[in-house]
């Protein structure tokens, strides 16, 4: 009786809700342009205007290049005084940092400071304001993000990572204009936007992007008896290696290889060698492809580096877990982005860098990571001016600024393919060069993106923890993709 | 007085009294332990931690006080005590309407009848029941769209109560549904003849709640107040969703943007950080609890029920 | 409705003259605070289980509405069904073992036990803490390589266990982990009933000549039942509800065998922007939650009304108070 009561009450009332929520969405997109009640806080008095001249846009931050929330032009000087002040810096950042000569090298702790004072004064000189917003990173960004969406309350530029594409692929990011794109094409590398490049259009930029490469401990490879300065080429030597360091370490230290873990993390950097393979995820219509014969040979290849790993590293939930072990000097080959290349100087680890090994008969390919997406909403109030911001990304000033920098490559051909960059960066040249050629980001499929990379990832993970067939579990795998996705 | 502590001195030497001792303490110190284990990586220096094999208690060979101090002074600068000042209000706010709404709404359902008043309350409970994630888009949405506010036409063209102070006021005076179901059914215990005499004395509905019977539910209110409490104080969703100015954020939120730095495209992830700004949270939200704990004790003894 | 019909013929002609005015309080109290209410959660719920009557894939699709289809290929297929079914027993399983052992607490810390303030606090603590940072420490214990655990039993010469190959670890951790954070909360709320059992009813019972056990078995538990309808019933509704836990220690790993349906509905909200499938799910676990509730709340009034019956007159019988039996 009770119950009954209840249904009806809440069926009447979710019918009455379902037809309001239509009709809100329908409205929004009608009103939202004739309102001119300028209102704090936004700027919806700006919401009409057509040319840059005197637009402020909204930008969400980034870690890499923060300087804090609110005006950029107020936060910069406090973001300097900060960075005085800050004793956690390693080095200590003095007031003689605060000066930056195009061409000569920067220190990497001031960076953010001086890539924002660029972006500011390219800004300023189009009389455009930019105010910082933080909607954090990860889980929450991307629920933020999407609440955003759906109440058409969204900044004029948002970033993101691996949500970024399929943001593109439901049409709810602007296409950057023709001549943008074709300037873009022209100059930049493609892992700065191929990964956001979606029916014949781009749909985000990246001002450093990274790709992967194979990491080496010298030390560790050294104790094994082999040669810490030569690069393992093919994954056969790869394998060689690792096998003769786990012998070597007698349970102290093993070998490693690559994370393949099931989730993001892993799919960015075991996904390169599903790539160099012939292999890959999905083909253009964003169908599974996941049983073909390159896979099933990598995912082998991957299984035999599971045995050169302490147990369950590799296939572990938690990525941080994996690099900890490098880190700890534990494993002494992994694959992952141009960052690890610094941080394993800051802990004094002497290390080796290289192209990742190709298969016998795989050529070169990479997939992009640990990219910044800078996309603009089609519900954005301000696109030129949030154009204007994307292009001052790849002037270059600010790749400039990121070459001298040194923690991660330039995109822009024009600065790369010198010999001062190749002189001054021999390995961030060679990253640049890795992201010139055959990169691609990670594909969105046609349905229920998270569920199909799921039954991916579950299957490379039981592939490396049992002993079951590798052929029929991606088989499987397959098989249950394409009842959803067709 | 001091004779009644000298015998429940001897008592605790009584085996069963011993028994709670080694009990409480025994499992109390194994429930404490991952804290215990928080406040010593809390410091360690991030290459330390990182290069440490971790026993059961690790002890860092360089201690270093930095991670505590980012805490006290925060990434920049006094904003902290902005953060501070907005927890402190929310958590006051919401905890008053928690514990008006809940005894007011629970003495209703507990002792007045009127029609349909068990349907409106497994209404009312039913909404507990799903999982506040779906909440949050259709709350984002209403916000958004509120009628009439930030700049709303009726329903669009603004940001609705998006990123105002309402986002954080418009929660208190609802009813708290946990809350008045505790006190339901703690009130269904007392008897109905303490309200008939009261009535009989000829005392009003008003003071018969707030005189009578309130005073009898300490303990469930000291326990309403401190979930409510800590509830606000731990919350980061409702500041990090439904605002984005800084001068709204609370503790919580401006710790967890804090450690989501950390999470950005190829940075380490500081632990020894991210361990000590949660202690931030945590130690505040002890002391919550340790003010109202007391309460909780206080029990019956003084309230007239035995008598 | 029968019910009140029934119980009105027992209430006597004054109680019934009565009601108009307690119609009339309960407006003036409920009216206002309903009316916040509904904004705050009310209209967000209902929004969300309307949306399980809708096909909205992505967020830029027009929501189409579909009838149940939602709720079929919920029952089609097993993805939905084996998480529904984890999450029943889970959350059963964690609220038995965390409402038990927190009734032991509580019995031991209703004794005038020196430093009783204290115990409690250490007791209650892992509830105050955020589950984002205590569930990274447990992470940090059960790393598989450099974890807190394994390096004991290395040290003690023992095989390392890799708890993320094995459902069984996976929930027997989530299990530990709810129980940790939910034990002290669950103790308060017995501490705060046992409390208020009326002590006069001790003394007649000891006048008796009870015993301690049935003290307990006749005076503290039926003095108990509405509390432990309230803590039964919250705590299912919180341990049925467990994802955060999941999320940060197993993933749903491995290959989603620890996965549970609130899990299920986060990814499909978010990350597979299935709004439809998401409200969908959260209906049917309401509705079952809530028919599970429905019937606990009837089974445990009645039954209370039997149990404290013949109490009752032992408390104010002078003042012939059973002619009133508490309303339900």
């Amino acid at each position: 009786m009770v119950l009954r009561k209840m249904t009806l009450i809440a069926l009447t009332l979710m019918l009455t809700i379902g037809l309001a929520a239509c009709g809100g969405g329908g409205n929004s997109s009608g009103n939202g342009n004739n309102q001119a009640g300028g209102q704090s806080g936004t700027d919806n008095s700006q919401g009409t205007n057509e040319t840059p001249g005197g637009a402020t846009i909204t930008v969400l931050n980034e870690g890499a290049v923060g300087v804090g929330v609110g005006v950029l032009n107020d936060l910069l000087e406090k973001k300097k005084q900060a960075l005085i002040a800050d004793e956690a810096m390693n080095p200590r950042v003095v007031e003689e940092d605060f000066s930056y000569t195009p061409g000569e090298p920067l220190m990497a702790g001031v960076f953010p400071y001086f890539y924002q004072s660029i972006m500011l004064e390219k800004m300023e000189a189009q009389n455009i304001t930019v105010k910082m917003e933080d909607w954090g990173w990860g889980e929450q960004l991307i629920q933020k993000q999407t609440a955003g969406f759906l109440a058409k309350n969204i900044p004029d530029i948002i970033v993101g990572e691996t949500q970024m594409p399929g943001f593109a692929q439901q049409g709810l990011l602007e296409p950057f204009p023709d001549d943008m794109a074709q300037e873009i094409r022209d100059n930049v590398a493609p892992a700065a936007w191929k990964p956001m490049e979606y029916d014949g259009k781009i749909y985000g930029f990246a001002s450093q992007p990274g790709v992967s490469s194979l990491f080496w401990n010298k030390k560790l490879v050294k104790e094994a008896g082999l040669d810490p300065e030569k690069a393992p080429a093919t994954w056969d030597e790869l394998l060689e290696n690792v096998q003769k360091v786990t012998e070597a370490g007698k349970g102290k230290y093993y070998g490693g290889g690559v994370y393949a873990g099931p989730n993001a993390g892993g799919y960015l950097r075991y996904g390169t060698l599903l790539v160099i393979n012939g292999g890959g995820f999905a083909d253009d219509q964003g169908q599974p492809v996941f049983n073909s014969e390159a896979n099933v040979e990598t995912v082998q290849f991957l299984k035999e580096l599971n045995a050169a790993h302490p147990a369950g590293l590799m296939a572990n939930t938690n990525e941080g877990t994996y690099f900890d072990a490098f880190k700890k000097e534990q494993i002494a080959y992994l694959i992952d982005g141009p960052w690890r290349a610094i941080e394993s100087s800051q802990i004094g680890i002497d290390y080796g860098m290289s192209q990742i090994p190709l298969s016998s008969d795989g050529k070169a390919g990479n997939i992009t990571i640990g990219a910044a997406f800078h996309s603009v909403p089609k519900d954005a109030k301000n696109k030129e001016a949030a154009f204007a911001y994307i292009r001052a990304m790849y002037s270059d000033e600010i790749q400039q600024l990121i070459a001298d920098t040194g923690v991660r490559s330039t995109v822009l051909k024009s600065i790369a393919e010198t010999d001062e960059y190749q002189a001054a960066h021999p390995e961030m040249y060679q990253h640049y060069l890795a992201m010139a050629g055959n990169v691609q980001g990670l594909p969105t499929f046609a349905k229920e993106d998270s569920k199909i990379w799921q039954m991916f990832g579950d299957a490379v993970t039981k592939s490396l923890m049992t002993n079951g067939d590798i052929k029929s579990i991606l088989d499987d795998a397959q098989k249950k993709a394409e009842a959803i996705t067709k | 007085m001091s004779g009644t502590r000298n015998k429940n001195f001897k008592k605790q030497f009584k085996p069963a009294y011993f028994f709670g001792h080694i009990v409480l303490l025994g499992i109390g110190l194994i429930l404490l332990y991952p804290l215990i284990f928080m406040v010593l990586a809390g410091f360690f220096t991030k290459t330390e931690f990182t290069a440490t094999v971790l026993g059961i208690f690790p002890i860092p060979k360089q201690p270093t006080l930095e991670n505590f101090k980012a805490l006290i002074i925060g990434s920049t600068d006094s904003s902290v005590a902005m953060y501070f000042r907005n927890s402190v209000i929310r958590t006051a706010y919401n905890t008053f309407w928690a514990i008006l709404t809940s005894f007011l709404a629970g003495y209703v359902f507990a002792r007045l009848k009127f029609k349909g008043r068990e349907v409106l309350f497994l209404i009312m409970l039913a909404t507990q029941m799903i999982p506040g994630t779906l909440a949050i888009i259709p709350t984002y949405l209403e916000f958004a769209r509120f009628p009439f506010a930030g700049g709303n036409d009726i329903f669009t063209g603004g940001t609705g109560i998006l990123n105002s102070w309402w986002v954080y006021l418009i929660g208190g005076p609802s009813i708290n549904i946990m809350g008045t179901f505790l006190v339901k059914q703690s009130l269904e215990k007392v008897p109905i003849e303490i309200d008939e005499a009261a009535i009989m004395d000829g005392t009003g509905t008003f003071r018969l709640i707030f005189q009578i019977l309130f005073p009898l539910q300490l303990p469930i209110m000291a326990f309403i107040a401190i979930t409510t409490a800590l509830g606000t104080w731990n919350d980061f969703i409702t500041p990090f969703f439904y605002t984005t100015n800084d001068n709204l954020q609370t503790l919580p939120a401006a710790i967890t943007r804090l450690s989501s730095v950390g999470a950005s495209p190829g940075a380490v992830i500081n632990y020894p950080m991210i361990i000590t700004l949660s202690l931030g949270i945590t130690i505040p939200a002890l002391l919550i609890f340790a003010f109202f704990q007391k309460y909780i004790v206080q029990g019956l003894a003084n309230t007239g029920i035995k008598g | 409705m029968e019910k009140t019909a029934e119980q009105e013929g027992r209430v006597s002609f004054n109680r019934r003259m009565g009601r108009h005015k307690d119609a009339i309080i309960a407006a003036v109290i409920l009216i206002p605070m309903f009316s916040f209410w509904l904004v705050v959660s009310g209209f967000p719920t209902l929004f969300g289980f309307a949306l399980g009557f809708f096909e909205w894939v992505g967020l830029a699709d027009t929501p189409n509405f579909i009838w149940f289809d939602n709720f079929v290929s919920f029952f089609n297929n097993p993805v939905y069904t084996d998480a529904l079914w984890r999450s029943i027993w889970l959350g059963g399983l964690v609220t038995a073992i965390t409402l038990g052992a927190g009734f032991g607490a509580a019995l031991l810390m209703n004794m005038p036990l020196f430093g009783k303030g204290f115990y409690r606090s250490i007791w209650y603590i892992p509830a105050v803490t955020a589950t984002v940072a205590t569930t990274q420490v447990f992470n940090i214990f059960l790393d598989s390589n450099n974890g807190v655990i394994n390096n004991i039993l290395k040290a003690l010469g023992k095989d390392p266990i890799v708890w993320q190959y094995s459902v069984g670890w996976g929930i027997f951790w989530i299990v530990v982990y709810s129980v940790w954070k939910g034990v002290g909360g669950a103790a308060l709320i017995w501490l705060a009933g046992l409390q208020s059992v009326d002590a006069s009813l001790y003394e007649a019972a000891e006048m008796d000549g009870a015993g301690r056990f049935s003290k307990l078995r006749y005076v503290t538990m039926p003095g108990l039942k509405p509390i432990a309808t309230y803590i039964v019933i919250t705590n299912l509704i919180g341990a049925i509800q467990i994802y955060e836990q999941v999320l940060f220690i197993t993933n749903g790993g491995p290959y989603g065998q620890t996965e549970v349906l609130v899990f299920r509905i986060y990814r499909d909200g978010f990350w597979d922007f299935n709004l439809g499938m998401a409200g969908a799910s959260s209906l049917i676990m309401a509705i079952i939650v809530i028919t599970a509730t429905v019937l606990y709340y009837n089974w445990s009034t009645k039954s209370d009304k039997q149990t404290t019956i013949p109490i009752k007159p032992v408390n104010r019988s002078s003042k012939g108070g059973s002619s009133h039996v508490r309303n339900t």
